[in-house]
């Protein structure tokens, strides 16, 4: 499959069409009116038919209290179920929050480089981002509600309702996007990409979440687990116990962060992301490979190699290549390597950028000998962290009015976003008959033994899933 | 990112010997900055434009026979046949922006300073600063701004403004709110409205008025060429004439229907031999600022039913790209003469691509009464037809582009 990147450049299409010739002369559709509340959702968030009975609110269980594991592959039939009834209106509504989430995902990348990420490597999920920012917007009021709506591009109007975000229609499109992600239309016998997204809501013991706040949470994931525990007598300890009850539910092997977070934090929110790909006519190569961390230091790692039709081309002019390599029918990973192994921080800058599928070009297939370090990329990010780093450092933090998440404003103590991604050989017998065998002359060789970029990307929605880089896999793995 | 900054050049080393010969007007020299070559390399280099053939063609853009009748040439940078957009200073010293001039509106604004970091399209263009400029004068009107794609919002300020060697004193708009869609794929930082003074919000004279007004230009007119594809010169706006280099035969020239816009009467829009629209007459804007050619959503569905084109996402059509060279053509009837683009005009394709569907550079856009329904004929159109736009005899002159 080719990405074509043809949503982007369309929204290009009216720039600067026409000004009225008054500000009030004509009716201005902003282009995302569809995840606006409509009126009949104004009408009932003006007008409760209730009277305005306080909330109802519950304490979380203790985080030591029995939880099953996450199912995944439960997980991941709900996700196709879902994608499988999606209506045209959802499929815009799809595309619409995708280009905002690539947005908003390529400039948090530039804060994570910026404050100096992970010697190994980096690794950001656009959409898990974006569905974070939106869970908080949900969770919020003025005046931290509208400078969310600002960040997410939803011009505010004083007190018209209708010019409001919708938060739920915005949530509700980012569990479509992942369900695009992972369909696979036609053959089952192919493996499914997997990919699980998992909130840890985490309260001090006496904070009590809202009902309506968690229920909305439930639009982005059902793995939704809210866990009460002390927060303030040994930070550590928590931490320990947090990244314990993860391990325990998930089994994921995730890089969680060790330190504590502030004694008076009354809320951490945790995002965990799993992805898991199967990359087909791949094989693992026997022992261990070179990889060249810089000029001068190469470390041993495990590789997988395999031959097939892949997309590839070189830009002579900025010095890097492209490999496209599909990730079951609409998902592809895109590996990008600078010529030069000290040059991949020019690179990144050039092409992860708000442009960066204009770059993609769409040559026609050949066959490619692709070998690359198997990859189990591990990473974490505190938003809080990212966004102070863009000098917006009060947003989520300890002034935010986020009165909408429980009975009293939480002390946000930790804004994290975690992933696990795993690209792994498929199990298959190579396929005989439609491609060449390897070493066959007429493939090209493309071996990934130095410092890479690389990107997955669903092209029906548009969505850039994961943006990340490997200086050193064999800290990763 | 940092604001860059353009030194001053001393004009007269640029000066024909001829100048000399008016010595009452080498008595009134001043120093005009002219264009920093650097900043527009760094785009094209990234794009990788032969800048050696470039650079030679530049030295002939920064010759002017006089301090009068000038024809003042300013470069533009095309990407991707979406965005054509060039340079002026604004401040003393002069601080660099990158700017669409856009005959649909007819203010100047480029981002603020000021710009809350909540709008992460602020974070990626250039500000203006206005401590940082001694000709800064402070004035502090709202002013909001709509486009068809978007609006922008902040406030007035005047400062000087250098325009392909010109400078004038003008009001502009410093934008504190700057939305994501469309911006953040902007690789302009603001726009420079060519538009009539009717049409500028805020009461506000345009740049190209003020212009007009110091007299300098040799004629009352402006002309705009935008270039295929992004080798070399991506276009070029020549106040005070045209340059013949970009075009053929001579202007056909249609008059403007309203006095205040670049609006003009269009008699029928053909698809192959078929007139299917407009033969009592529509109002069409041609429109700089604007990508490709729009159509109330209505008489677009007619169009896309005959060249068979199908929606796909958001509001954007596409045929087979194996069938673009059998798409018959499309005529627009102006001032009684047809002009007539093919499909390789209006279906964008890029040369290193081989997608399965090709997009259509044509676009709904509905605009209520009484502004509205228009057409507009954006660079899909000027890419092809060189055009000029005569504020002196209120017309818009049309030549085949080369």
């Amino acid at each position: 499959m080719t990405p074509t990147g043809a949503g982007l450049k369309a929204t290009i299409f009216c720039i600067l069409t026409w000004v009225s010739l008054t500000a009030g002369d004509r009716v201005y559709i902003h282009p995302f009116h569809l995840l606006y509340h409509n009126k009949s959702t104004c009408a009932q968030l003006e007008n409760p038919s209730v009277e305005t009975l306080p909330e109802s609110t519950f304490e979380p269980v203790p985080i030591q209290a029995k939880t099953s594991p996450v199912n995944e592959k439960t997980l991941h039939d709900q996700l196709v179920l879902a994608a499988e009834k999606l209506e045209d209106e959802d499929r815009k509504r799809a595309a619409q929050v995708a280009m905002i989430a690539n947005f908003v995902g390529f400039r948090m990348y530039k804060m994570l480089n910026e404050a100096g990420s992970g010697a190994s490597g980096a690794i950001l999920s656009p959409p898990a981002l974006f569905g974070t920012l939106v869970s908080f917007y949900l969770g919020s009021l003025d005046p931290t509600a509208s400078q969310l709506q600002t960040l997410l591009d939803v011009p505010v109007k004083e007190g018209d309702c209708t010019s409001r975000l919708d938060g739920h229609k915005v949530l509700a499109a980012l569990r479509a996007v992942q369900g695009l992600l992972v369909t696979q239309g036609g053959s089952s016998s192919q493996t499914p990409l997997l990919q699980s997204i998992m909130v840890g809501l985490f309260t001090a013991p006496g904070f009590r979440l809202k009902h309506s706040f968690v229920q909305s949470l439930a639009l982005f994931t059902p793995a939704l687990f809210p866990r009460s525990l002390d927060l303030s007598t040994d930070p550590v300890l928590a931490t320990e116990k947090i990244n314990r009850f993860i391990k325990a539910v998930t089994g994921w092997k995730m890089n969680l962060p060790l330190e504590g977070v502030s004694t008076d934090s009354t809320l951490l929110f945790n995002t965990y992301v799993h992805f898991q790909g199967t990359m087909r006519g791949f094989s693992q190569l026997p022992g261990v490979h070179e990889f060249w961390v810089d000029n001068s230091i190469s470390v041993s790692v495990p590789m997988i190699s395999g031959t097939g039709n892949f997309q590839h081309w070189s830009d002579a002019q900025n010095n890097f290549s492209v490999t496209c390599v599909p990730l079951g029918e609409r998902a592809t990973l895109l590996l990008i390597q600078p010529h030069c192994t000290s040059d991949l921080d020019r690179v990144e800058a050039l092409i992860f950028r708000n442009d960066l599928l204009t770059w993609i070009e769409n040559p026609p297939p050949r066959a490619i000998r692709l070998t690359l370090p198997q990859l189990e990329i591990r990473g974490s990010y505190n938003l809080q962290d990212l966004l102070a780093e863009d000098k917006l450092p009060t947003l989520l933090g300890a002034e935010a009015n986020l009165s909408n998440i429980g009975d009293t404003n939480p002390r946000v103590g930790e804004v994290l976003n975690s992933i696990l991604l795993e690209l792994k050989a498929g199990e298959e017998e190579q396929p005989t008959t439609s491609v060449q065998q390897p070493g066959s002359p007429e493939a090209l060789d493309v071996t990934l033994s130095s410092p890479f970029l690389f990107a997955i990307y669903e092209q029906d929605s548009g969505t850039l899933h994961f943006l990340g880089r490997v200086n050193n896999p064999q800290s990763v793995v | 990112m940092d604001r860059r900054r353009m030194p001053l050049w001393a004009l007269l080393l640029l000066w024909s010997p001829c100048t000399f010969s008016l010595p009452t007007r080498t008595a009134t020299f001043e120093r005009i900055p002219l264009k920093k070559m650097p900043s527009v390399r760094e785009i094209l280099e990234e794009r990788g434009v032969d800048m050696t053939r470039l650079s030679a063609e530049w030295g002939v853009f920064t010759k002017r026979p006089s301090l009068t009748n000038l024809t003042s040439p300013v470069v533009l940078t095309n990407y991707l046949n979406t965005q054509y957009y060039g340079e002026i200073g604004i401040g003393t010293p002069p601080q660099t922006f990158k700017v669409i001039f856009d005959t649909g509106s007819a203010n100047l604004w480029v981002p603020s300073t000021k710009c809350s970091r909540l709008y992460l399209a602020c974070g990626i263009h250039s500000l203006y600063e206005s401590s940082d400029s001694s000709s800064y004068m402070e004035n502090g009107s709202d002013f909001t701004i709509h486009y068809g794609s978007g609006r922008v919002k902040g406030f007035l300020s005047q400062d000087s403004v250098t325009v392909g060697g010109i400078t004038v004193t003008q009001t502009f708009g410093e934008v504190t709110e700057l939305p994501l869609i469309p911006f953040m794929l902007a690789k302009f930082d603001g726009v420079l409205g060519m538009g009539f003074p009717a049409q500028a919000v805020g009461g506000v004279t345009p740049v190209f008025d003020h212009i007009l007004s110091q007299g300098v230009l040799k004629e009352e007119v402006f002309s705009v060429y935008y270039n295929r594809g992004s080798h070399l010169l991506g276009g070029e706006v020549v106040l005070g004439g045209s340059d013949p280099q970009h075009y053929q035969g001579n202007f056909h020239y249609v008059s403007i229907s309203k006095t205040d816009s670049w609006q003009i009467t269009m008699k029928g829009v053909s698809v192959g031999s078929s007139t299917l629209l407009c033969e009592e007459g529509c109002a069409v804007v041609v429109d700089t600022g604007s990508s490709f050619i729009s159509a109330p959503t209505s008489s677009l569905k007619l169009i896309m039913q005959a060249l068979g084109a199908k929606e796909k996402r958001i509001e954007e059509y596409v045929v087979n790209c194996s069938q673009v060279p059998t798409l018959p053509d499309i005529s627009f009837d102006l001032g009684g003469r047809a002009y007539t683009l093919s499909s390789t005009d209006y279906v964008l394709q890029y040369p290193n691509r081989r997608d399965k569907l090709c997009t259509l550079a044509l676009h709904a856009m509905d605009i209520p009464p009484p502004t509205g329904p228009v057409w507009v004929l954006g660079a899909t159109f000027i890419r092809k037809f060189y055009t000029e736009f005569d504020r002196h005899n209120n017309r818009i002159g049309f030549a085949l582009a080369r």
